[in-house]
């Protein structure tokens, strides 16, 4: 099978799984009680308002007339009111608080893979030596570590203890100095605080949002990083004891060569593949982190709605998070055949 | 009597194999010293939580108001809380519903997944395809975010929690019973059933499940641990365990609240969260690199 039919293929598949997620969300929405109330604001408004909202989004309707006006919404884009954030639509919350946690989660994914894959190659290649065993544990915990405590126990450590005992410290919460901001504002380019502050030429705002996320970020990417270090360590592993890394050491290569230039390339194949599926643990591992280190992110906004029963809010996050982790199982099953030719041949 | 005997005497006969497999099992767990660890801290926490009653100093909710915000003494091995709370004790306390959600969500998502699985692996057609399609939607979602939402929508406390966890965790277990059906439904002994007109329902459940119990152990084992990090999670961002429950994410969630004045009121009850979650993995992955005969090298 050709390279542009597999993806075609994957990319047919992707579209009722989307549909079968809208239709989750729908039927949560309804569940709550008064589908309506995604639609108004905390406001008290008129019965006529009332009307004319359920006239707009046909909720007069049989039910599954009902889905076929969300739907439409959806995809023009109106996704609801979100009382928790001062009743702005949905999407402008989106539009919002996304940005904040992209940078998060680029970081945190950047640093569990910078980290994680060298961490797991020098274990495998020192099996069984102490600091292999270092290694293993630190995997271990890592699948067991609750997030939001670590998180905690990281403020306790970096912030408070560091400050108590005169040392520099980190920032406890926020994504930058609220001074900082208003004596050097940055202008909102990409919304990423870090690449905006970089292209506007602003070191005070760059050196304080660096500070802010160095906690956050390493937080976040923990339970990751653990992950891949252990997957690197196994494939590592399995592909040292191929034929063809023995042939290329009796030939007297390096043993660097052999490794970084035989051996790594295929044991990145699995590697890729958990990275990718780890990315929804990041999402996930997102929402706690961000309530935690009050990071103005969607996951904080979505906690925001919840304790608000701010339905539009809920439904909304639920949604966008649900289009993101298709989605990025999508491009790892695209990356996967192009790394591995035996996928899309098979 | 003695054909009594006789069937006796041929039943531990063919039950020989399995039994000699089981003892070689046990003692490849044995080898491992970290499968050991595992399976002694959590036999600890299940020991805590079942008598929970006459271990723990003092109740659940009981508050010795004299006693507020005490650092770790022999009084109180763990500190105290905000209200005087013995955190000692209601770590040990909530070691009984944090476990009891875990078992709840992980065997009634094995259960519901393996019929529903069994059922599309055997059938196949239509209905295979339907009922993946199914779980392709749930799957769509991270773990911790669909239940948010499901329990936003269902009313925030623990029993609606956990109804949450159960419709996330279901559909993996759908997908893998379904796999291990898929192939084992080729096999000549269940033709053999067939032709001797066993019905689907005998079939299923009496001739393939059985084969499954390895595979559907490893994942329970584990998937024990996750749920325990999700249900407290989710209980430390304010769903589930309402003010004052000991239950272990909401005490972290509470100790947040003093974490420079009195960092112990989190720290054990995410130590206890560690602990539990990684003698269940340290157990999980011993069983599977056992029962997986390719890993036993």
């Amino acid at each position: 099978m050709k390279m542009r039919d597999y993806i075609i293929r994957r990319l047919i598949l992707f579209l009722p799984v989307l549909l079968g997620v809208s239709m989750l969300t729908f039927t949560l929405s309804h569940l709550v009680g008064d589908p309506v109330a995604a639609y108004v604001t905390s406001e008290k408004i008129s019965e006529e308002r009332i009307q004319l909202i359920i006239k707009a989004h046909g909720l007069d309707k049989p039910i599954y007339i009902q889905y076929l006006y969300y739907l439409r919404d959806l995809l023009r884009g109106d996704w609801g009111i979100s009382r928790s954030d001062s009743n702005r639509p949905v999407i402008e919350s989106i539009r919002n608080y996304f940005p904040a946690t992209l940078e998060l989660t680029i970081v945190a994914m950047s640093l569990s893979l910078l980290m994680g894959i060298p961490i797991g190659i020098i274990s495998a290649t020192k099996k069984d030596k102490p600091i292999d065993h270092v290694v293993r544990v630190f995997a271990l915990t890592g699948v067991s570590m609750p997030v939001f405590w670590l998180g905690l126990l990281l403020q306790y450590i970096f912030y408070y203890q560091f400050k108590v005992h005169g040392l520099p410290y980190l920032p406890l919460s926020q994504r930058i100095d609220p001074f900082i901001a208003i004596q050097h504002p940055v202008k909102q380019v990409t919304g990423l605080l870090l690449l905006d502050s970089l292209i506007s030429l602003n070191p005070y705002a760059f050196k304080s949002a660096l500070e802010h996320i160095i906690m956050p970020a390493f937080c976040l990417s923990y339970v990751t990083l653990a992950l891949i270090a252990r997957m690197m360590r196994a494939s590592m592993l399995e592909v040292l004891r191929q034929d063809y890394i023995i042939l290329a050491r009796s030939k007297g290569l390096p043993e660097k060569i052999v490794i970084y230039k035989h051996a790594l390339r295929n044991a990145m194949i699995p590697t890729v593949t958990v990275a990718g599926l780890a990315f929804g643990g990041l999402l996930s591992g997102a929402v706690l982190t961000e309530t935690v280190f009050a990071w103005p992110g969607v996951g904080r906004w979505s906690t925001q709605a919840i304790l608000t029963s701010d339905i539009g809010g809920i439904m909304g996050f639920t949604l966008l998070i649900a289009i993101i982790y298709v989605l990025a199982n999508l491009i790892v099953d695209v990356l996967y055949a192009i790394l591995d030719p035996r996928i899309r041949l098979g | 009597m003695n054909i009594r005997k006789n069937f006796l005497n041929s039943l531990i006969k063919d039950l020989e194999p399995q039994w000699r497999e089981f003892k070689f099992i046990i003692y490849l767990l044995k080898q491992s010293p970290l499968v050991i660890a595992g399976f002694i801290i959590i036999s600890i926490f299940i020991i805590a939580a079942i008598f929970a009653p006459w271990i723990a100093p003092y109740g659940p909710e009981e508050r010795i108001w004299a006693e507020q915000m005490q650092p770790p003494s022999f009084k109180h091995l763990f500190g105290t809380d905000e209200n005087g709370g013995d955190i000692f004790s209601r770590v040990i306390w909530g070691a009984r519903i944090d476990l009891s959600i875990a078992l709840t969500v992980v065997g009634s998502a094995a259960i519901i997944g393996s019929v529903i699985g069994a059922i599309s692996g055997y059938m196949g057609g239509k209905i295979d395809e339907a009922l993946m399609r199914v779980t392709d939607v749930f799957l769509a979602f991270p773990g911790l975010i669909l239940a948010m939402a499901i329990a936003a929508a269902l009313g925030r406390n623990l029993i609606n929690l956990t109804i949450a966890l159960i419709v996330v965790w279901w559909p993996s277990y759908a997908r893998l019973i379904r796999g291990v059906v898929l192939s084992e439904r080729e096999k000549l002994y269940v033709e053999a059933a067939k032709a001797i007109g066993a019905k689907n329902t005998r079939i299923i459940f009496k001739h393939i499940l059985p084969n499954v119990i390895y595979p559907l152990l490893v994942n329970a084992t584990l998937d024990l641990g996750s749920v325990i990090l999700t249900a407290a999670g989710l209980s430390f961002i304010g769903f589930g365990a309402g003010a004052g429950i000991a239950e272990w994410g909401r005490m972290i969630s509470d100790g947040r609240n003093y974490l420079f004045q009195a960092p112990w009121m989190a720290t054990f009850p995410g130590l206890a969260i560690l602990l539990s979650s990684l003698a269940l993995n340290l157990v999980g992955d011993g069983l599977r690199d056992v029962l997986d005969p390719r890993l036993r090298r």
